[in-house]
């Protein structure tokens, strides 16, 4: 069976990522409608002729196999998780077989990185064999991407403490793998997984990283989902009720793949619940492998996250972002049994109720630099960190805005978590239980050609 | 600050009565559901109360020039000594106003089962005292889009009908089963994906006043415009087949069951329309 390890810890005179920049050159001079090339496996996670990344990609396959095929990535949906999980194992498999054919090792495995890992002093800069020496013979550098380095901020891990997996922050709370849909290519509410640090690695490392239609045909694509795929053993492995879905509409969707054959191939989350039983099946170093317990819950015998929120206040216009600092006024509205959740308070609650603040039908254009969120923050100084309430990444708003065959255009979803910040808000002698004031930051200027419209902004507690 | 209910067990089971309390707010798409299963019973309650009709009132078999040649040997338009565009032109009217309110309650029993998005949408984009008439304001305007185009869905089978008075039975058979032929032809129609993404359309809603009505309504018409483009083959396919009660709960379970279970790139769909044409096709010629 493999391990996927972590590509900071690979072991002097390690061959791993030698072979994978050769694999990554081989499979880059197949012809694109081979689907084990690598367009061909970039373009199932997303593709769209129009941009310049996929400027001379040549022929592709017909119009039948491309919608089948092609950009059937899942985001903003219970099946980010499962979906990718499969993608990665088919594109391990592909990538193995191909260093083999080129006289490599058998028994590759992807590795992973850890940006999060605060005990390694480089963890947040990309490995160096992807960026050095910076040209095209190196088969694991790409021409375009922002930056190397990802600001500790959007690496956090507090997705790791949720407890439900699924939820979208109004119905119930938000969940660490994303809220119920059918087939998601884009559009719905972005799991707190899929929030943080999945979206913010995509953007901040920018280029084609930071568009789903462009994101796999950069090679630290795939470490970077290891990553988070990893990640979600690593949640199951923490317990207490942390735990996958058991409905059928979760497990038994079935999606299309190809195999390192080339031949089609199906798979659906119920396959994948265990690592080691996905294909060839694999470990993550570090990570003990675990049979996740599939006891079926009743409805009525689930925890009580599955509880909706109330929304207690909401913009009733929409919002354009730019490249200076937008500001919002929230009128906090909450109904008379909710006021207690917004009352002042002399000293921060042990259990403040939780609290969900959303940006809902965001539409744009381009890649939109991410933005921060404070709330009742300051106009400047080193106070206003500790006003931050978490930041929207935009990852994929582009696609998410139009209507195509794979989403409605309803625009993007994402919700933040400002439990621990409205607790101690609450606190502070200027709490105003009528008004909250959200201010978003662009972290650089918006590029020209890029917007961003936000339908509404709005606020849920329990 | 708030007290949640706690099912977690801590201390003690909560009696089923408490679970259901708080179950019942997390699925505001029930509504949808119980006005569903509220049509459905008015329906077949209707057909038991009326066991000579072929369908749900409102098909009136024998004022449509089938149903008379059916009694009579002779097409309607014969025995009145009119002809058949005078028959469809004094028809019109009382297809209307005998069919919209069956239609009506067709669509209700086979189209709210569809909203679980858009109902659960409107129903946490507004606070919870304005969810019931949130819900009711975006089904009403769903059901204003249905009805309206109902009227030429109620004259689609007085039209076939009377053109086709007389045909063979093959000729008819092929007639009945053609718009769910045509339902598995849209299948492959490399637009209908598209299309089917529509169901899943959210809009911004305003949280109160005046505004929350607009927006549920607009939003009701939006997606009743989008369930219409999807779903119209079918409903035709059951007009052209006067409503036939069985035929309805067939396509109630593939629309259902392609919504929520299928990818909506599958073309499974397609091969059940296919099966249930051939069936009815089969049925009529015998």
């Amino acid at each position: 069976m493999n391990q996927r390890k972590n590509v900071y810890q690979l072991p002097a005179g390690d061959t791993t990522l030698e072979w994978y920049g050769k694999a990554v050159m081989a499979m880059k001079k197949r012809p694109t409608k081979d689907p084990t090339s690598w367009n061909y496996q970039a373009a199932i996670h997303g593709f769209n002729s129009t941009l310049p990344f996929w400027q001379g990609v040549g022929k592709t396959p017909g119009r039948t196999e491309k919608n089948e095929f092609w950009n059937q990535c899942q985001h903003g949906s219970w099946f980010f998780l499962p979906w990718h999980r499969m993608y990665l194992a088919y594109f391990e498999q592909i990538v193995a077989q191909t260093i083999v054919s080129l006289g490599g090792p058998a028994g590759w495995a992807l590795p992973f990185w850890n940006y999060s890992d605060s005990t390694n002093p480089h963890a947040l800069t990309m490995p160096p064999a992807f960026t050095k020496p910076g040209n095209a013979a190196n088969g694991l550098w790409m021409d375009g991407r922002e930056s190397n380095s990802i600001d500790p901020r959007y690496v956090t891990l507090g997705a790791l403490d949720t407890i439900p997996f699924t939820g979208d922050g109004r119905t119930s709370p938000l969940g660490f793998g994303g809220p119920e849909t059918t087939f998601s290519h884009s559009g719905r509410t972005h799991g707190e997984l899929e929030s943080l640090p999945h979206d913010m690695v995509h953007v901040a490392i920018g280029g084609a990283m930071g568009d789903p239609r462009t994101a796999a045909l950069d090679p630290i694509f795939w470490l970077h989902h290891a990553n988070i795929d990893r990640l979600w053993q690593v949640w199951l492995n923490k317990g207490n009720n942390r735990e996958n879905p058991t409905e059928s509409a979760w497990l038994d969707l079935e999606f299309d793949f190809h195999d390192k054959t080339g031949a089609k191939a199906q798979m659906k989350a119920a396959n994948v619940l265990d690592t080691r039983n996905v294909l060839s099946g694999y470990t993550y170093q570090g990570v003990a492998p675990a049979a996740p317990a599939l006891a079926p819950v009743n409805l009525l015998q689930r925890p009580d996250f599955s509880t909706p929120l109330e929304i207690v206040a909401a913009t009733n216009k929409q919002l354009s972002l730019s490249s200076a600092r937008t500001t919002v006024q929230l009128k906090l509205s909450p109904a008379q049994r909710k006021k207690e959740n917004f009352a002042a308070v002399t000293a921060a609650l042990a259990t403040p109720p939780k609290t969900f603040l959303h940006f809902e039908n965001i539409t744009g254009k381009g890649i939109p630099p991410i933005h921060d969120v404070y709330l009742n923050a300051p106009d400047g100084g080193k106070g206003r960190e500790s006003y931050y309430a978490g930041s929207l990444s935009f990852f994929g708003v582009e696609e998410a805005s139009t209507p195509s065959l794979h989403q409605s255009g309803s625009g993007q979803h994402y919700c933040l978590d400002v439990t621990s910040l409205m607790n101690k808000l609450r606190s502070l002698p200027n709490w105003n239980e009528q008004q909250l004031d959200i201010s978003i930051d662009p972290i650089r200027p918006m590029a020209k050609g890029t917007s961003v419209k936000i339908g509404r902004i709005s606020l849920y507690t329990e | 600050m708030s007290t949640s209910i706690n099912l977690a067990g801590n201390g003690g089971s909560p009696s089923v009565f408490v679970r259901l309390r708080a179950l019942f707010p997390a699925h505001p798409e029930w509504w949808a559901w119980a006005f569903s299963m509220l049509a459905w019973m008015w329906l077949v309650v209707n057909l038991f109360s009326s066991p000579g009709q072929a369908g749900h009132p409102g098909s009136v078999t024998f004022c449509t020039s089938a149903g008379a040649i059916l009694k009579t040997g002779l097409p309607a338009y014969a025995i009145l000594g009119i002809s058949k565009w005078q028959f469809i032109l004094s028809s019109v009217p009382a297809a209307i106003s005998n069919g919209w309110l069956p239609w009506m309650v067709m669509v209700i029993a086979m189209m709210f089962p569809l909203l679980n998005e858009p109902v659960t949408h409107v129903a946490f984009s507004v606070k919870k005292k304005d969810r019931t008439p949130g819900i009711l304001t975006f089904l009403l305007a769903y059901t204003f889009v249905w009805t309206s185009a109902g009227m030429l869905f109620l004259l689609l089978p007085l039209f076939v009908d009377t053109i086709l008075a007389g045909q063979t039975n093959f000729v008819n058979s092929l007639v009945m089963a053609s718009g769910l032929l045509l339902s598995a032809a849209l299948i492959w129609h490399p637009g209908r994906p598209i299309r089917l993404t529509k169901c899943s359309l959210t809009i911004p809603i305003n949280i109160g006043g005046w505004q929350l009505y607009r927006d549920s309504f607009w939003y009701g018409l939006k997606m009743g415009l989008a369930c219409l483009s999807m779903c119209w083959p079918p409903m035709a396919a059951l007009s052209l087949t006067h409503h036939n009660l069985i035929l309805m709960a067939a396509v109630s379970i593939v629309i259902v069951y392609e919504r929520y279970l299928l990818p909506h790139t599958s073309k499974l769909a397609g091969y059940a329309w296919l099966i249930i044409a051939g069936i009815l096709f089969s049925i009529q010629m015998v």
